[in-house]
């Protein structure tokens, strides 16, 4: 054993998170949505991205006991499967929020102080960048160019872009989510 | 083929069409420095060190080993921006590459070392930290150390399309990508350490073997595994501390594959039973002795029995030297006179004798394992080779990829069960009757069984048995649909070409002679019986069951049409009867191999006289009157007969703990001492010369189906055995290496019996045969038909294995939870 082995700082890709059950298997409703898929359309291993495409657009992530289900009935194995999942940005093993918000970080976003609009939603919801919050309504991630720098500073929230970002701004939008989302499950409680 | 003209440093070449650059190149000797290339791999184009120059109308840099070769082109191998690009990359390269070449173990042996002192690259003047990563020191026998590791991916590569089980894959991208296993846990894999061998640097290594000599001081030797039948050439390299065993891509038939058992197996040299010097009884006890006391023994007690008029016995094995082999029979036949010499029960033997021998006059397979990637179809009998025969299922990899349609009859899942264009789940045992049903549906369909059955030996007996076996009653009796018979029988008669392998392993369940008896019949009625390409590749369990059956080590193997002597099973009957005066075993351990384990220790009791020969102190030899220690078969000179039919040298890859003599040095000095010599080497190389080119011309000998009450229709749960990858004998349990691998020994129960039986996964349960009962742990799974469970058995001291009373009928067994 080499003395220089012995002082590697232990760095793992994966952050180990706690809750996320390993061992266990997917839900059966991922279960049925990705043997559906499967179904309605044959072939083969080129199917592996629209698949984690369909279940993250389902699950807003890829959980790992989802990968090796996707592995299996693909005939992959399960780390050739998270090699994909790994390499493109667009997925990820981490929960995301109801409310995805990209903060571009651009040039013209940049110069235009990007930087206070992440302050901004940290003040008001309390997270930074990659972090989700406690009820998963919003989670937070960096982007390069949104291609909206006429409207710098800009963030995408899910599939809609606001420009001309200011601390008052933002505060205003998160809020009016959290109202919206709180409506929309209050109406959802009553049908059930 | 097509040929193209193009011009390589100035020199018009003449390349095949439809290959890379950098193999065109290669066939006229000019040599490009790869660090990601693998012939057996596709190309990859990931290091970049193989970038030539192009100077015809599309000039710039290509990476040879991914650039298809078209006419006209012009290439620069050696110009001044090629080598300077090759130094920059290998600058790349180091920066995210711990170097400490002065301790590296692969110091003078890595392929980095050498281009940087080919290109140079270590001036780098880019300010850059190494990414720190730890080393993964939780896998079982390999080390893998990421900090030095250049993300060639060779050995991912390997993993997925050579060995077919991609246990790591390239993770995360741009710095952070990495080689990682799932979840970065310890290595779960068939631990054949192929991705070592391929390891350009020191990213993986075997620190068992870690040598404490740089590569340059340590000796190398290259000969053949020991182990299974394949035949595998390795290379043993011996430092001043242990022995790493590696294997290049040019090797034959393994092309640089290895098993776990081929690459991890050596450690049992150093087993503590490894004897050192003769024992002999006296007062009951055994103690040690002078090789003069013992041979004296040995050659008074063999001349006693002869006095008497005693029945003398002899007992071989298949993991002997074919040249020992020889001289163990001659000596039993010539010297003690005596026809009583088998090696023991073998099932690789049983096919090839009572299988090939009695269909076609000669008992050796009629293909070979390159057969199996130029076969149209392979039809896959008895053992899963993934576990008993690790190359032919590498192989089978290789050829399922490029279109061979493998057809898998195995009772349950098999590591071959993802690639086989079929899978027929045939009920444990019942093999035979379904080749039968087979055949019977070919023969219907074509309206006959064709010219090569039409003149052969047996014919009508065999036709009269065949109507017995109609669709409906061997589906009753294999438990396979008929609509999955008819739909293999369809796969087979659309084969062109087509081997056949029977992988023997200890403890399948099953008549191998038979089924081997009926993958000849099925080659004769599909009309391919001995045509090139075509074949039954018979894949003996011990490495050298061809060589032992052309040596003549067999009790029907008599020379010039003797009497048959007596069979091992029969040798054991006769001595536990006291029929027997002296029982001669060499290389067996009669008494720890099951299923006959007590018989023979009865045998072994009651047998006047007993010597045992082996290079351990086994069961039987605790039993024995004089027990004579030799040399293991890895540190024999010698030869062995692949299941090819191959005969390869080997030679000692390392030295025996003292100095011991080989088996056949003790055969002649007994001989001798009996005043009858055996012949020398030179006469013994000629006679398996001989014996190994004969070439005979096919007589087919048909032999009738078993009878209907040989096989009663399945009620009960039926118990397959099987061998394990990393244990499944005698020898692999002197393995510790091998016995750490070595899952425990559990049960797999069909979901739907389970749910019946109330049992669950992790359940302990009891399973009786009979008198007899074992408790297993169970595992469950939805991929085994009902009324079918498997135990993988863990050698000769396994649970399971101990239900068994005869192997070749099927096991019924009774299964509940442990109360």
């Amino acid at each position: 054993m080499n003395a220089r082995n012995e002082t590697v700082n232990a760095e793992r890709a994966l952050p180990a998170r706690p809750g996320e059950p390993l061992d266990e298997a997917a839900e059966p409703t991922t279960v049925e949505l990705i043997d559906a898929y499967l179904r309605d359309h044959p072939g083969g291993g080129e199917r592996l991205i629209p698949l984690l495409h369909r279940a993250q657009e389902h699950l807003g992530y890829l959980p790992f006991p989802v990968i090796r289900l996707i592995a299996g009935r693909l005939g992959l194995s399960p780390v050739q499967v998270f090699g994909v999942v790994s390499f493109y940005h667009f997925f990820t093993t981490v929960p995301r929020g109801r409310y995805q918000l990209k903060v571009c970080m651009g040039t013209a976003c940049f110069v235009r102080h990007a930087g206070a609009v992440v302050e901004a939603i940290h003040d008001t919801i309390g997270i930074g960048v990659g972090e989700v919050t406690a009820d998963r309504l919003f989670s937070l991630e960096q982007v390069r160019c949104l291609g909206a720098c006429g409207l710098a500073p800009a963030m995408m929230i899910n599939s809609d872009v606001h420009g001309h970002l200011n601390r008052t701004r933002v505060r205003k939008l998160l809020q009016g989510l959290r109202a919206q989302a709180k409506k929309a499950d209050a109406v959802g409680a009553d049908h059930e | 083929m097509d040929t193209i003209a193009i011009t390589v440093n100035g020199r018009p070449l003449e390349v095949p069409a439809g290959i890379t650059l950098l193999a065109a190149l290669r066939r006229h000797g000019i040599e490009l420095p790869t660090l990601c290339h693998d012939d057996r791999l596709t190309p990859y184009g990931g290091c970049r060190l193989c970038v030539v120059a192009r100077r015809d109308r599309r000039p710039g840099l290509v990476p040879a080993c991914s650039t298809p070769v078209l006419p006209g082109m012009e290439i620069d191998t050696e110009a001044p921006e090629v080598h300077e690009s090759r130094r920059r990359q290998l600058q790349l390269i180091l920066l995210n590459h711990r170097m400490e070449c002065p301790v590296c173990e692969r110091t003078g042996d890595c392929r980095l070392q050498d281009l940087v002192f080919a290109y140079g690259g270590d001036e780098s003047r880019l300010p850059f930290d190494l990414v720190r990563r730890p080393r993964d020191t939780a896998s079982p026998l390999i080390v893998r150390d990421p900090e030095k590791c250049i993300l060639c991916a060779k050995c991912v590569r390997l993993c997925d399309e050579v060995q077919g089980v991609a246990a790591i894959g390239v993770v995360g991208r741009g710095l952070e990508a990495r080689v990682a296993t799932w979840l970065d846990g310890p290595l779960e894999c068939e631990f054949c350490g192929q991705c070592v061998d391929a390891c350009p640097v020191a990213a993986l290594t075997i620190p068992s073997f870690v040598s404490d000599l740089p590569a340059w001081r340590r000796t190398t030797v290259t000969t053949t595994c020991s182990y299974c039948s394949c035949g595998c050439e390795l290379t043993v390299a011996t430092g001043a501390a242990g022995a790493a065993v590696s294997s290049s891509p040019q090797s034959r038939p393994n092309h640089g594959k290895l098993c776990a058992k081929g690459r991890f197996g050596l450690d049992v040299l150093h087993h503590r039973e490894r004897l050192t010097q003769p024992l002999l009884r006296r007062g009951g006890h055994l103690v040690e002795a002078s090789w003069g006391e013992a041979l004296a023994a040995a050659v008074a007690g063999f001349a006693a029995a002869r006095r008497r008029g005693e029945a003398i016995a002899a007992v071989g094995s298949t993991r002997l030297t074919t040249e020992d082999a020889y001289l163990l029979q001659r000596f039993v036949r010539h010297v003690l006179g005596s026809p009583h010499v088998s090696a023991g029960a073998d099932p690789g033997v049983e096919a090839l004798v009572a299988g090939i021998g009695e269909a076609l006059g000669a008992p050796r397979s009629t293909a070979t394992i390159a057969d199996l990637a130029a076969a149209d179809t392979v039809l896959v009998l008895r053992a899963d080779p993934g576990r008993t025969h690790p190359l032919v299922k590498t192989e089978l990899v290789a050829a399922a990829r490029c279109g061979v349609a493998v057809l898998l009859v195995h009772p349950g899942p098999a590591t071959l069960t993802g690639l086989a264009a079929r899978h027929v789940m045939v009920a444990p045992g019942r093999d035979e009757i379904l080749l039968l049903g087979v055949i019977e549906e070919l023969v219907r369909r074509r309206g006959g069984p064709g010219p090569a059955v039409a003149g052969a030996e047996g014919q009508e007996i065999w036709r009269l048995g065949l109507e017995e076996c109609r669709p409906a009653a061997v589906s009753a009796l294999a438990g396979v649909a008929a609509a999955d018979l008819a739909r293999l029988a369809d796969r087979l008669e659309a084969a062109s070409s087509l081997v056949v392998t029977v992988a023997t392993g200890r403890g399948l369940p099953g008549d191998e002679a038979g089924v081997t008896r009926r993958a000849v019949e099925l080659l004769a009625v599909l009309g391919l019986l001995g045509r090139p390409g075509s074949g039954v590749l018979v894949l003996g369990e011990k490495a050298n069951a061809q060589g032992v059956v052309l040596a003549g080590l067999d009790h029907r193997l008599a020379p010039g049409g003797e009497t048959a002597g007596w069979s091992a099973a029969e040798t054991i009957r006769r001595a536990a009867a006291g029929e027997v005066g002296a029982l001669y075993v060499v290389g067996q351990d009669l008494v720890g191999t099951w299923p006959q384990g007590p018989a023979a220790a009865e045998a072994v009791e009651r047998a006047r006289f007993v010597v045992v020969q082996d290079p351990f102190l086994t069961g039987t030899g605790r039993a024995a009157d004089v027990v004579l220690p030799v040399r293991c078969l890895a540190e024999r000179a010698g030869s062995l007969v692949g299941a090819d039919g191959v005969r390869r040298r080997l030679t000692p890859a390392r030295s025996a703990p003292t100095l011991l003599p080989g088996d056949g040095d003790v055969l002649r000095e007994l001989a001798a001492r009996l005043g009858s010599p055996l012949p020398g080497d030179a006469e013994i190389d000629a006679e398996l010369e001989r014996a190994c080119a004969a070439t005979t011309v096919p007589a087919l000998r048909l032999a009738p189906p078993p009878e209907a009450q040989a096989m009663p229709s399945v009620t009960d749960m039926v118990l397959d055995l099987g061998p394990q990858l990393f244990h499944s004998g005698l020898t692999t349990s002197r393995s510790e290496a091998l016995v750490a691998l070595a899952a425990p020994e559990t049960v797999l129960l069909p979901a739907v019996d389970a749910r019946r039986l109330g049992i669950e996964r992790g359940d302990t349960v009891c399973i009786r045969a009979g008198t007899r009962e074992v408790l297993l742990r169970a595992e469950v799974s939805d991929r085994l038909e009902g009324g079918t469970a498997m135990a993988l058995w863990g050698g000769d001291t396994s649970g399971a294995g101990r239900l068994v009373v005869d192997p070749r009928r099927p096991l019924a067994v009774e299964i509940r939870r442990r109360p």
